[in-house]
């Protein structure tokens, strides 16, 4: 009994003296954004005691805090409690996926390779899946994100030939059908202020005059500008409406997870 | 822009030159006496450059004419808050990235 009794003793002194960070401080060092003496910090305690994983642990978040992102990603990779922490992981992709939906992909990918893939089963991940593929299964969505999803979905479904041919019946209505309503007046009007001066110096000039042929080319070139623009644009849409959803799942998901306790 | 990522129409075409040549002199003489404010974070004029730059003079032209239309008092509001810049301006990439 006795000896079992100092040999507790022992070991309490030991990990205390081979406690390696002192996180009381470095929640400090974030808190008062002392960013240079927190890569300080890590830096010496990587001289005194090597790439220990407890090190790189705090490595890693520091590099988020800071939007490091290369480094993040090299530092996590080798980092075996990192991939332990659940929440450390849903904060990170919540918070890559706000700098670039690749890049939070990336990180699943290496999520697989590496770690558990615990984060298969977050929203966030089940969301992107369903952003590629919208036609899969969103019943796990909840209530609150539904609805942008749906948003999603319809910009996903419109037909880039549709507003094509939209734009070349009536000028600009095009914009009406991809979802950018409030330029559809100055762009219609643009269109039917040059259409009138054309008609109107076709009949009085006639149409070899040379204020008829700049007036054409200055129609032609809103009206098939109109046109092309309008399919241009739909791309833009699909994508924003794409990241507005993942970021909207980010918001939902990212409810009471801190990088920092 | 590197001249890499320029398009092979946009490199040997003379009229490329010449229609970012005339953007130049626009935003260097005519924007600035008539105080331009734009509500994109790039103007007309340097969006069509970069444009032109990159796509070549027709494809370059079309997208930024259609800029150019599309430019009323309300056109904000047809971009989600993260297609918004810290100044409130929207933010139009030359390139439709999926990302």
């Amino acid at each position: 009994m006795r000896t079992r009794l100092v040999y507790f003793f022992f070991f309490l002194v030991c990990f205390q003296a081979r406690s390696q960070v002192n996180s009381e401080f470095v929640d400090y060092l974030v808190i008062s954004e002392l960013n240079k003496e927190h890569k300080t910090y890590l830096d010496q305690l990587t001289l005194d005691f090597g790439e220990t994983d407890s090190v790189r642990y705090y490595k890693t978040k520091f590099d988020l805090l800071t939007n490091n992102y290369d480094s993040f990603q090299n530092e996590f990779n080798s980092c075996k409690l990192c991939w332990k922490d659940t929440s450390l992981i849903n904060y990170s992709s919540i918070h890559l996926i706000r700098f670039s939906i690749e890049r939070a992909n990336k990180f699943w990918k290496a999520d697989s390779t590496y770690g558990s893939f615990v984060s298969k089963n977050s929203i966030l991940r089940k969301s992107y899946n369903l952003s590629l593929n919208p036609k899969l299964d969103d019943s796990f969505l909840p209530y609150e994100l539904k609805f942008h999803f749906q948003e999603y979905k319809s910009a996903y479904n419109k037909k880039a030939w549709v507003a094509g041919l939209l734009s070349a019946a009536i000028p600009a209505s095009g914009k009406l059908y991809i979802g950018r309503g409030n330029s559809f007046f100055g762009a219609f009007a643009l269109n039917v202020v040059h259409g009138i001066i054309l008609y109107e110096a076709i009949n009085r000039k006639g149409i070899e005059h040379p204020y008829t042929i700049v007036s054409a080319g200055f129609f032609g070139v809103f009206y098939f500008s109109n046109i092309f623009g309008t399919i241009h644009d739909l791309k833009r849409v699909k994508n924003e409406r794409r990241k507005h959803f993942l970021y909207e799942v980010a918001d939902y998901q990212s409810a009471d997870l801190y990088l920092y306790e | 822009m590197t001249f890499k990522d320029r398009s092979f129409l946009s490199i040997i075409n003379p009229f490329s030159y010449a229609s970012i040549g005339l953007m130049f002199t626009y935003q260097r003489l005519v924007s600035q006496q008539i105080g331009a404010d734009c509500p994109y974070e790039l103007s007309c004029s340097e969006h069509a450059k970069r444009a032109v730059e990159r796509y070549g003079i027709l494809k370059g032209a079309m997208i930024g004419f259609y800029q150019l239309q599309s430019c009323t008092p309300r056109t904000g509001y047809d971009f989600p808050d993260h297609a918004i810049n810290s100044d409130g301006r929207i933010i139009n990439p030359i390139e439709i990235d999926e990302d």
